[in-house]
Order: structure tokens, then sequence, then C-alpha cells
């Protein structure tokens, strides 16, 4: 940084000593921020990367009579596509299934949504992480890298009972999930 | 000026750019892509998915608000006829049962509904007899029915969770294996709509009832709000829940 | 002042010691609570103290003195703003009763579709219209200053007062609207649904810009306390005005970055939003290269030379020098994890998590709560006639605030990573994946312990402080290096600014509230708390 001593130099020096420090410093404020923006929009090109964005309707008070999230429609299955899709809902205090199963290596969407209250969850220290909101339907993709089980927590109040809300997440290898899949079944994890 | 241009950049690149690099963003044109950043609704899923085999409902009662407020005196009336003849050989002359049944006197409104719903329809099949009493109730029988047991007195007040031997589960729930705190929704910490009062019931129909929730064989909880909270209780577990719930006296202290 | 000060600090123990109560008891150093109702009743009236009631006391008593001590006359519509206060006190009250009774465990952030007493609602709202009157105080006092000297520059620090409470006018209205016009038909009854995706749009308008209402006394003082107080010269007074009409024009319509995760709203207003929130950090970046110029005149007028070697001749036994250090490095920690919360994929890995709440502890209990209190240390002798204020006491009150802060918010924002939700009354430590987070929890409750002890010192520093029979001298504020420049008249007033916010605003926001505002499927069925 420069010196300043204003006891000696005019204040119209100093003033343009300053203004020229302030200019540099302004620019280099600008690239900074440029950079971040620049960083967002090339992982967002180049790995299709960004939050869950797609915005869907749907009756909260009707999930459970008819629809994509009656309860025997809930769970991971392959769809006509070759699309994995994990289906699930929030409620008061469970996550419905309760277990949830995915392969490795392979692109999961999950599509969600609420009963009631607001909920979110995230798997385990996965980028994995959504709201889900009563009254709209919650869809992203995401691929898990490790097999082994993950807490899912709801990460969202929701109510005195929110901390008990824990569900789990297994990835298990893709060629043993195209097996148990491959019936049309809507998968889960849960022992009954 | 700038902030013209940086807002017009920063659109562009929002908009149209970025939603470029997403398969399902631009699949149908520039202007649905734009929409869809927008976020205008739209429809992401494969709706039109393979069906899962079976269509089996578990319960078809949407519940509203207004169906857990008071009924008027009419329909109390009403309701103290029907009970007086279906009714009140199983569950008492003033909705206190001495046998295993349940205590209808004092339950919420909505919950009653529901369940005499559910035992009609045939979604709920844990016992042959309700099924066939309820079928020949109409949808204004069974509210005059819910009117009158929830103008009731309670058998017991509210109950509370910071006196003496609560159990666990009651009180704190298990976290890891998602058990929330039975008070959490029953009442004692908070209620949620639709949600039974559990006081004072009989211990085995409340041991017989969790365990069907266990198993599965009762599912007339709408996506298995109650399944998954039995599922992992053991045995023992259920039968301390029940006997705390079904205890013969009110301990000391209020809510 | 003295009474908003008061009355701020009161609050701010009681919920600072509530603060405490919480990490402790989900930390591994207690059982589970009996109830975990209580712990969300805490964090309701932690989180309204905290938020609502401390920082508005704080913005507006700094606000009134400012206008008389900047402006040098006497503040017009006193009784307005006694009545603005009492507001701020009824409202408080209105809110915390049915708090502390359990009836309205929504948290600060609302929660809907849950719904709580409708007086806990009409309590907050109460003390946003007892702010409202402050608001407009500081505008009618500005104009009839500026009509009585015609052409002249608006001291800095006025400025920067009324550029806080022009913003605080705006941003306040989307938590308005939403409590209004979503939230209180249903709390009263008249209505059994509501949207729930549009209320959390309205509140995100006010929930970060709120922040930056937080921010502006904190800066205020920076720009014109700080270099007066270390013995120095602000470096430059236009840079101090740059940096408020920047943190006008962009600090309210950046709110969608708190929806990243949220389906409600689309992908091309995120991407906007962080962008714009990208711009909200130049402010800051200029500020700091701002005052810390300002820090190096003190630090050569004391002799220093050097590239660097002048830090250390900067006057370091003097409160406000470690005030200011302090603030400065939290805000730089705090910040950079704002950098990262506000980029758009990035975000998706802290998203409630606790690193959000190590977060914002660290940058506004910390950075700016700091400057809070050098603020009450350095106006009490104006407010009380007392006498200076030991000097030590206060030192070692700043260190404990500075290290408690540290020792609370950084290993809290490591857990966040580890994957820890927030918001929750106890964890299960025993399960393996949990075992490994138990440490950072106890390590925070160490921390806050210290901020109950430093918050404590605080307040008997000021209780304590000794009448003196000599006056005060005058209140100065700091003297800039461009004093004698003239100031452009862009920096002088606020139309054109005024008038980006809200240009912005509707850019930012206008599709995405009237959109939600005309579906109708999206109204869900209202969730009463608090017992049936």
């Amino acid at each position: 940084m420069n010196s300043v001593s204003p006891a000696h130099d005019s204040a119209a020096h100093s003033h343009g000593v300053a203004l020229a420090a302030e200019r540099r410093w302004s620019v280099i404020v600008a690239v900074i921020i440029t950079l971040l923006v620049l960083m967002m929009i090339f992982t967002g090109l180049h790995w299709g990367a960004m939050p869950p964005s797609r915005v869907e309707t749907i009756n909260s008070r009707t999930l459970h009579l008819s629809g994509e999230f009656v309860e025997n429609n809930l769970g991971t299955s392959i769809g006509a596509d070759g699309k994995v899709v994990a289906r699930l809902i929030a409620q008061q205090y469970s996550f419905e299934p309760q277990c949830i199963v995915v392969p490795a290596e392979m692109p999961v969407t999950f599509r969600g949504t609420s009963t009631d209250a607001v909920h979110g969850f995230v798997v385990g220290t996965t980028n994995a992480n959504v709201m889900l909101i009563p009254g709209f339907v919650a869809t992203f993709t995401t691929t898990f890298k490790k097999t082994g089980e993950q807490l899912m927590p709801c990460h969202e109040y929701c109510g005195t009972g929110h901390e008990a809300m824990w569900a789990r997440v297994q990835v298990i290898p893709p060629g043993e999930f195209m097996a148990r899949a491959n019936g049309g079944q809507r998968l889960n994890c849960v022992s009954r | 000026m700038s902030l013209c241009a940086l807002a017009a950049v920063s659109i562009l690149v929002g908009f149209i750019w970025l939603p470029s690099a997403q398969g399902d963003f631009s699949a149908q044109g520039l202007w649905a892509s734009i929409c869809r950043a927008a976020g205008v609704p739209a429809e992401w899923g494969e709706t039109t998915s393979t069906a899962p085999k079976s269509d089996l409902r578990s319960t078809r009662v949407v519940l509203e608000r207004a169906m857990g407020r008071q009924g008027s005196n009419d329909a109390v009336g009403r309701g103290a006829t029907i009970a007086l003849q279906q009714c009140t050989m199983c569950h008492g002359a003033q909705g206190v049962s001495s046998a295993d049944t349940p205590n209808l006197a004092g339950q919420y409104r909505e919950v009653i509904i529901k369940q005499l719903i559910d035992y009609k329809s045939g979604d709920r099949r844990s016992s042959s007899v309700m099924q066939a009493l309820a079928t020949n109730l109409s949808d204004r029988n069974i509210e005059d029915l819910a009117a009158y047991y929830a103008s009731l007195a309670k058998t017991r007040n509210t109950p509370t969770v910071n006196i003496g031997n609560v159990p666990a589960l009651v009180r704190v729930g298990d976290p890891i294996r998602n058990i929330a705190p039975c008070a959490s929704c029953h009442g004692g910490i908070d209620h949620k709509l639709g949600t039974p009062w559990l006081e004072g019931m009989a211990q085995k129909y409340l041991q017989d009832q969790l365990h069907a929730f266990a198993s599965g064989a009762r599912r007339n909880d709408s996506h298995a709000q109650m399944r998954n909270m039995a599922r992992q209780m053991t045995s023992a577990e259920i039968a301390e829940i029940s006997d705390f719930y079904a205890r013969p006296e009110q301990e000391s202290g209020g809510s | 002042m003295l009474a908003h000060f008061s009355v701020a600090f009161a609050a701010f123990v009681l919920a600072i010691i509530l603060g405490e109560w919480q990490m402790f008891v989900r930390s591994p150093l207690h059982a589970w609570v009996n109830n975990p109702e209580h712990y969300y009743r805490s964090v309701t009236m932690h989180g309204t103290a905290m938020a609502y009631v401390l920082p508005t006391l704080i913005a507006m008593g700094f606000g009134y003195a400012i206008t008389e001590l900047a402006l040098k006359r006497p503040l017009i519509g006193v009784r307005w703003a006694w009545g603005g206060f009492w507001l701020v006190i009824a409202g408080t009250l209105m809110a915390s009763t049915p708090v502390a009774l359990g009836k309205a465990s929504v948290l600060y952030t609302f929660y809907p579709p849950m719904i709580g007493s409708p007086f806990f609602y009409l309590g907050v709202v109460l003390v946003v219209v007892g702010s409202w009157i402050w608001v407009a105080l500081m505008s009618i006092n500005l104009r009839a200053w500026r009509t009585e000297n015609p052409g002249q520059t608006v001291p800095l620090a006025m400025f920067g007062n009324v550029a806080g409470a022009y913003l605080w006018a705006w941003t306040s209205i989307g938590a308005a609207i939403e409590i209004l016009f979503l939230i209180l038909p249903v709390a009263l009854g008249f209505k059994d649904t509501i949207d729930a995706g549009l209320s959390r749009v309205f509140f995100s308008w006010t929930l970060h810009a709120i922040v930056y209402f937080w921010l502006m006394p904190t800066y205020i003082a920076f720009y014109t306390i700080v270099p007066r107080a270390v013995g120095g010269r602000l470096y430059s007074d236009t840079m101090g005005r740059v940096a408020f009409v920047l943190f006008l024009v962009f600090s309210m319509p950046i709110g969608i970055h708190h929806l990243f995760a949220d389906p409600q709203v689309g992908a091309g207003f995120k991407f906007v939003h962080a962008v714009f929130t990208a711009m909200v950090s130049v402010p800051t970046l200029l500020t700091v290269f701002t005052i810390v110029a300002s820090l190096e005149i003190a630090a050569r007028l004391r002799g220093g030379k050097g590239l660097v070697g002048w830090v250390k001749a900067l006057p370091w036994d003097r409160p406000m020098m470690l005030a200011v250090t302090f603030s400065f490095i939290m805000l730089g920690l705090g910040g950079a994890g704002g950098i990262i919360n506000m980029s758009y994929q990035l975000n998706e890995t802290v998203h409630n998590t606790q690193w959000v709440t190590g977060h914002f502890h660290l940058i506004f209990g910390g950075a700016i709560v700091i400057m809070y209190l050098m603020i009450a240390y350095e106006l009490w002798p104006q407010l009380t006639n007392c006498a200076p204020l030991p000097r030590r006491l206060i030192n070692t009150q700043l260190w404990l605030w500075f290290i408690g802060m540290l020792v609370l918010s950084l290993p809290w924002h490591w857990v966040g990573l580890l994957g820890m939700p927030r918001r929750m009354a106890y964890f299960d430590y025993t399960h393996p994946d949990l075992h490994a987070q138990a440490w950072t929890v106890t390590v925070s409750t160490f921390g806050g312990l210290l901020l109950v002890i430093s918050a404590l010192l605080f307040v008997f520093i000021l209780v304590r402080a000794r009448k003196s029979t000599a006056r005060p001298d005058p209140f100065a504020f700091s003297v800039s290096l461009d004093a004698g420049v003239k100031t452009p008249v862009a920096l002088n007033g606020f139309g054109i600014w005024v008038g980006m916010m809200i240009a912005l605003t509707v850019v930012n926001y206008g599709f995405p509230i009237a959109q939600l505002a005309v579906l109708k499927d999206t109204n869900v069925p209202a969730i009463p708390v608090g017992g049936r």
C-alpha cells in the first residue's frame, strides 16, 4: 500500500493517490467476483450441476389416493426409459420408504413431496439435498459413488418430532440393483 | 446502466445458456426452456411409468381440519341414538369399555370418522365385527356417531411427559430407529390431526394394534406413518408403551 | 437511545443464556430433554429476540443518536420516537408470551404451514411497525436538515443511517406481506389453507436483506467512529457512500439464494440471485480496503513504517482497535462461508446443515454484534454522563467474545460439513456416523459459555459505570481525508438508488411471486401447533 502522510501533502494530491489505490482495489474486487460467477456458470454447463429447480405442483391432500405418490408406487424403480427413479414422500415424522435403496455409479433421479409440513433431507455427506414442500414436487438427479449405508435425516424443522426423523439410504452395486429391479418392482430396504 | 447490463447478462445466462445443459429443460424448445427456468410449473417425471402391481390403498380418507370441529347438538343427539342401538354393548354405556375394545369417550371426532370409514371400505381389517357394523352406516351416521363420542368426557386428562416413569419411546422416541416420541403426535407434546387419544385405552387393544402395524397387517395409516414407527419397536417396548397408556390411575400433574 | 439500548441488551442477555442452554442440551454433555418442544420453544425465543428485537432496537437507538449528533440539532418528532419504542416493547411482550407458553414454537422463520398463536405474529408486526416509525423520522429529519442546509454534503454517518432505514423499510415488506396476508388469516381462523411455497418466497425477500439492515450500524461505526477512535482519519468518505448505496441496491433482491434447494422457484431466477449475491460482497470488500487504509493512516501518524510493519504501531491497547480487528477477522471467515452459501452449486452440500447455523453466528453474532457492543461503549458517556469506562475490563470482554465466537462457530461449520442437520433437539451420538460429530458440539458448548460470560461482563461494565461530575466531550465522528472534496450529487441523496432497488426487486422477484400467487392447487392445509 502507498504511504500517506496527510500532514505534509496537499489535500488534492492525497485525494488523487487515494483514488488511484481505490481504483486498483475495485478492479481486484471485480476480478474476484467475475471469477466466482464464471465458476458457477462453468460447473452449471460442464457438469450440468444445479440446485433442484424443476417446478411442479401437486395436490398434497390426495397423495395417498391416486397418482404417482401412492404408497405402492414409492421406492426405487427403473422407468420405461431406463432411468432410475427414487420416489418418496415426507410426513410428520418419517420418510416413506423409510429405507431407500439406490445403485452406485448410475444417475438416480429423486422425486419427492410432502404430505403435510415443510421437510427436507440430506443424504450423509453427499450433495443429495433438497426441500420437500407440500404442494410441490421436487426433482433432482445425482450419482452415488460409494456403496454402503448412509443416514438421511430430515433437515428442516417440521414439528416436535423432527429430531427423530431419520431414514437410511443403502447404496448397492449397480449389478445387484439391476437384477433386483428387473421386474418393474418398487425397491426399498425396509424390513417387513 | 451497468446494473441493467448485469441484470441482462445474468438473465441470459440463467434462462437460456445454463438450462441448455440440462436435457430435460431444453427438450421441448427454447421458449419452453425459458418458461421452465422461470419456474412455470411443468411435468418433470415420467408420469406414465410402469404401474405398480397392486393398487392397494391404505385408506381413502382425506383428513380435513373441519372434521375435527365440534358437531352440532342435533348430530350429537342422533349419534347417541345410533350408539345406544349398535355400539354400547361392546364400547360401554358412556363410551368407556370394560372389555378390550377401545374407549370412545372423548375421542377426537376426525379419528372416529376415519376409522369407521376405513372399516366400511375394508381398508381396516382388524375386526370383522366392526367391518360388518360399519357397512350399514351411512356417511351421515358416521358423522353423527363421531360428534356424539367426541362430546363425551375423556377418561383421563391430558397426559404429561414430565412425570415419573414415562417410557423413553413416549418421551423422546429413538431417532436412529426413526421412532418419534409418541407424545409428539398423540398428545402430551403436541397433537397431529387424525391421531387418536390413547390415554386409558385397554392394554391388550393397544398392544395388538402396535403389533398389527409392526407386521403390516394393519395398514390404514396413510403412507405408513404408524407402520414406520412400530416396525422397529421390540415386543418389550410395545408392551411397555401399552402398559403406560393403559395405566389405571392419573398420576400427579397436568400437562 | 439509552432506552433502546438498555432493552436491546437485556433481551440479548436473556437470549444468549437460552442459546447456551440449547447448545448444552443437544451436546453429549447432557441427557436428552424430556420434551423436545422445550428445545424448539427456546430456539423460537432465542431467534426472535436476537433477529428481530436486538438489532432493530440497536438500529433505532443508534439512528436517533446519529440524527442528533451528526446533524447537530435536536430530533424532530421525539414523541413519535417514543411511540415507536413502546410499540417495539409491546410487540416483543406480545410475541414472547405465546412462545413462552409453548403456543408458537414455529421458530423465527415462521415455518408455514405450521401455524402458532396469532399473538406471536401480531407481536412481530408491532415490532416492525415501531421500526417503521423510526424510518419515517429518519427521513423527515434528513429532509428538514437539507432544507436548512441546501447544497451541503450530508454527514456520512447520517447518510449511512438513512440508507439503512430505507433498506429496512423495503426489506420488511416481504415478511409483512407474508404475515398479514398469508399467515394471520389462518392463525385467526378465517382460512384453513396456506401456500407454503409463496410464503417462503416472501420470507426470503426479507430474510437476506435483514442481515444488511443489521450490518448498517456496524459499518457506520467502521467509517465514522473507528478512524477517530484509533487516532486516525477516514481514508475516503466517498468510498463510504459508495458502499452504503451499493448495500441499498443489492441487499434485497437476492433472497432466493435461501431457496436454492426449494422446488417452487425456477433455475433461472436462482442463478440470477446468485449473481447479484456475488455483487453484494462488493461493498464489504470496498469497506475492508477503506478501513484498513484508515487504520494505516493512524499507524503512520504514530510513527509506523514499512510495508506491513506499520501494523505494530497501531494503538493495540485501545478497545476499538481490538474490536475492529476481531470484527474483520470474523468478517473474513464468515464472508468466505457466505460465498460458499451463495454459490449456486456448492450450496447443495451445506444447505440446512449446521454449517449454515455456524456461519450466521460467526458473521452476525461475531463480526456485527462485537461492533454493537463497541457502539454502546463509545456512546455510553454521552448517554449516561459517566466516567470513562474501564479499559482493561472492556478489552477482556472483547477477547472473550472473540475467542468464544471462534470456539463456538468453527467446529459448528465442520460438523455441518459432516452432514449434521439443523434444528434438532437431540442427537443419538452412539451411532457410528454421529459419533464422529460429538466432540464438535462439546467444544461449541464451551465456546458458548465464554460468550455468556462475555455478555454478562458487558452488562456489568455498563451498569457499573460511575457517574462523573464533568460533562463529556462533545461526540466527534471521524474526519476523512477527502473532507474538502465536493461529494457527487448521486452520493448525497437516495432517489436514484431506491429506484434501482425497487426496479431490481421487480425483475428478480416479480415473476416468481406473481406466478405462485396465481397457482390454486398449492394451497395446503395449515397445521396448528401448540396442542389441540
